[in-house]
């Protein structure tokens, strides 16, 4: 029979040569990019499980500008906005992500790189969660500098049963520097227009909060997750835009009691935001041609990519620039008659 | 820290280890191998939550102080009021942090009173180490005891591996053996089954409790819609779940101790392979039965004061079971029932043991069974809309959200999820009554190649379950 010892170095041999051996293989194929860029397979980036690749995306890939916001600025093109403005583009988004994702996504992106300009979409939507809130559960070992903690990427079940074979499926495919612009694009994925608005199941989260305590939420996380990077990072330049929601958006907010607190959201932020050097505020909400036209929207929020490029253009040139809170008041004062004529007319009337 | 981590498995276990073994090479009478494994113990009941380091360090010192002076004391006049005065602090601490928001919300329920709750968390294993340490003040009050210094007493509550889950060793059982010489020294011939030990109580807890802790979780949460499969098929998981997840982190302290030279006492025998309540409370959690039997049924006048008195006895000690469990109604509830139960074997004993062991065992299981559900419970209409559930002979499907707990890795032919999880409970079943248990085969370990596979294969496997990636289902995106 065999004796304890040997079983119980035989035993620790083999425990130890496979963590071991499980550990290198993640380190060495690295299937989340976080300490290498993928040069021999098409890295897994999607969208549900976008807080994972985001960490290597925003560790490993060579930019020098970034696009940082949630699902309404996942088709912008970075190709294309490096030869507008200039640089070197990527996208920092996440998909229904809150101003704290954003933030762990700037401060990675400060912490790794040189960065000069931030592309920020303002969602309304992000500012009205709670300061540590995010998402989705945010992996904080892969953001973090602690090596240590990173076992729990090493040793990961799905990261062995999942994200290795899928690197191991598409080896040999390389990625080209068209990974920027396909990356979270759900752009041509879905229908738009009237019919699909009107068939469209989405709804953005109830948020039963009163309109103090949202304006107290907005405020923290303006402080927190956006001026913050702005006061810390003079040399860049962050140009923020109010994205265009359709006005039948507005109209759901007005359904449900919310229109005036999120309006009010908008001259919060302009005023919290405005006196920056480095900071140009953009406002696409009222712009006419985009969101009276539901052929531009596959639900009441989501404009299709023809609409990223186009403000990425308007960027370039300085047009929709905020020049004064009067004139985005009198934006805002556009969106709520729309909202309201809806409301009266009990449906789309533009 | 828990034992299913990576912090414990990776580092602070082999940490702690090469510590304290390297430390035991020192001459003899150098105790420095027993500070560093008091200090590694105190880290690792402060790696949460560092506050709590100084309940158990200052509840440490005052029953060490006390018991010093009850040991040196000849007259019992002199003693009793430093033995009350040990009882009044230990119960007071466990009272303030366990009991008193419980007490108080009843009482300002009851009458309309405002009283401040203390809303403060519990401090990990409270009512273990307060347990463990009344054992030695009352045995300091009968000067039954040694008198140890203050490096084996602390080594005696703080040994990690038994210090946040119990069981509840007595001083007699560990202070010894960390006296032995030759305990000093790493030895295979314990580490080989301690590795063992640990492998499968790791494997209890993080695959299989943790499992059924899904389904479970998920038909308590719809507690008043489940119809009568999915009652029993939730009261029975919740019966495994809650086996496999103590046991399995008592092995893991069996595994653990035996790594350090100790052993540690049994605190699950096969449980469920009991015929009747007073065998299953002979075979589940042990060492808290040993310890409500010493220190409170036999101070009672256990079985000598006639039935009546007896039953009395019984109901006094479940009852302070349940509140020892939990501090609600429902645990309480739940001591009553088993106390009931007690006491009707105690009265009916003879032609209950006449049945057929088959009857027998189907009329425990059961009543366990539905007991456990008073013990998981959050409310008492939950529990009795399950127990009804049970009883009320409604069959139906079984929904998805509890047979989806035992899908196969990658959702593979989920259509068949239902029988996926018939296979999980027949074979956890199987596990309970037809096989020896984990501390029975590691008392009796066999080292073999197979079993050398099997123990590297848990450990890796449950490794690897502790992370994994969530997946973010964004509407359409």
């Amino acid at each position: 029979m065999m004796k304890r010892k040997t079983w119980a170095l035989l035993s620790l041999a083999l425990l130890l040569g496979t963590i071991g051996a499980i550990c290198l293989t993640v380190i060495v194929i690295d299937p989340f990019q976080v300490y290498h860029l993928a040069t021999r397979y098409m890295p897994p980036i999607d969208n549900t499980t976008q807080v994972y690749a985001n960490a290597g995306i925003a560790r490993s890939y060579d930019y020098d500008s970034a696009v940082v916001g949630t699902s309404v600025t996942e088709n912008f093109r970075p190709t294309q906005m490096d030869a507008l403005l200039g640089g070197r583009f990527i996208k920092l988004c996440t998909s229904a992500g809150t101003a704290y994702n954003h933030a762990l996504l700037m401060d990675l992106a400060f912490r790794t790189h040189d960065v000069k300009r931030i592309v920020y979409g303002l969602d309304v939507y992000s500012f009205i969660a709670k300061v540590d809130q995010t998402g989705s559960d945010v992996p904080m070992y892969l953001y973090d500098d602690n090596l240590f903690n990173d076992v729990s990427y090493w040793l990961n079940r799905s990261v062995l049963g999942s994200f290795l074979p899928r690197c191991l499926k598409a080896w040999g495919q390389k990625q080209d520097d068209s990974i920027r612009d396909r990356m979270y694009n759900w752009a041509g994925r879905d229908d738009y227009g009237p019919i699909a608005l009107y068939t469209a199941s989405f709804t953005p989260p109830e948020n039963p909060l009163p309109a103090d305590a949202r304006t107290q939420l907005a405020q923290e996380n303006l402080n927190a997750h956006l001026i913050a990077y702005i006061t810390a990072h003079p040399e860049t330049q962050f140009d923020i835009f109010f994205p265009p929601y359709s006005a039948a958006e507005w109209a759901t907010m007005q359904s449900k009691g919310t229109l005036e607190a999120m309006l009010a959201l908008r001259g919060l932020c302009y005023d919290a935001l405005s006196g920056y050097d480095n900071v140009t505020i953009y406002d696409f909400s009222a712009r006419e041609d985009w969101v009276l036209d539901l052929n531009n929207y596959k639900d009441t929020l989501h404009y299709g990519q023809w609409i990223n490029d186009a403000m990425a253009e308007c960027i370039a040139g300085g047009e929709y620039a905020v020049s004064s809170r009067e004139a985005l008041d009198a934006a805002t004062e556009k969106l709520r008659a729309w909202a309201n004529a809806q409301i009266e007319a009990g449906g789309w009337i533009f | 820290m828990l034992f299913n981590s990576y912090v414990f498995m990776l580092a602070f276990l082999p940490l702690t280890l090469l510590g304290y073994f390297l430390l035991g090479r020192l001459p003899e009478k150098n105790q420095l191998n027993k500070v560093f494994l008091v200090l590694a113990s105190f880290l690792f009941y402060g790696y949460n939550n560092p506050s709590y380091v100084p309940i158990i360090a200052g509840s440490i010192l005052v029953n060490y102080a006390l018991s010093q002076l009850m040991l040196t004391r000849e007259k019992k006049a002199v003693r009793l009021p430093l033995m009350l005065l040990g009882l009044f602090l230990n119960l007071g601490v466990l009272f303030y942090f366990k009991y008193h928001d419980f007490f108080f919300e009843n009482l300002n329920g009851a009458f309309g009173l405002h009283l401040t709750l203390n809303r403060l968390a519990l401090p990990l294993g409270i009512s273990f180490f307060t347990f463990q340490q009344l054992s030695y003040v009352i045995d300091s009050y009968k000067r039954t005891v040694p008198r140890y210094n203050i490096l084996d007493y602390a080594l005696f509550v703080t040994f990690f591996p038994q210090l946040i889950a119990g069981p509840i060793v007595l001083h007699s059982e560990i202070v010894p053996q960390f006296a032995d010489a030759q305990n000093r020294h790493f030895n295979f011939d314990n580490f080989a089954p301690g590795l063992y030990a640990f492998a499968r109580g790791l494997m209890k807890k993080v695959v299989i409790a943790d499992t059924f802790a899904v389904a479970v979780e998920a038909g308590f949460a719809s507690a008043q819609t489940l119809n009568t499969a999915e009652a029993w098929f939730v009261a029975i998981g919740y019966t495994l779940q809650l086996y496999f997840d103590f046991s399995g982190y008592c092995d893991m302290a069996t595994g653990v101790g035996l790594m350090f030279n100790i052993k540690i006492p049994i605190n699950f025998n096969s449980p469920y392979k009991s015929l009747n309540i007073r065998e299953f409370w002979q075979r589940w959690h042990i060492t808290l039965s040993r310890f409500l039997t010493t220190y409170i049924y036999f101070p009672l006048g256990g079985s000598r004061k006639g039935m009546a008195r007896t039953c009395v006895n019984l109901m006094i000690v479940f009852l302070l079971s349940g509140l020892w469990h939990g501090a609600g109604w429902l645990f309480l509830l739940w001591g009553l029932m088993h106390g009931a139960a007690s006491v009707l074997y105690r009265l009916f004993r003879k032609p209950y043991d006449r049945l057929h062991p088959a009857l027998q065992w189907l009329i425990n299981f059961g009543f366990i069974v539905v007991a456990w559900v008073f013990f998981r419970a959050t409310s008492l209409t939950d529990a009795l809309a399950i127990v009804k559930s049970m009883l009320m002979m409604n069959f139906g499907p079984l929904r998805d959200s509890i047979t989806s707990a035992f899908a196969l890795p990658g959702g593979f032919h989920e259509g068949y999820n239902a029988i996926y999880m018939m296979i999980w409970y027949a074979a956890s079943l199987f596990a309970c009554l037809g096989l020896r248990n984990t501390y029975e085969k590691t008392m009796d370990f066999h080292p073999t190649l197979c079993n050398a596979l099997t123990t590297v294969l848990m450990i890796v496997y449950c490794t690897l379950s502790l992370s994994s990636v969530s997946v973010f289902l964004y509407f359409n995106f």
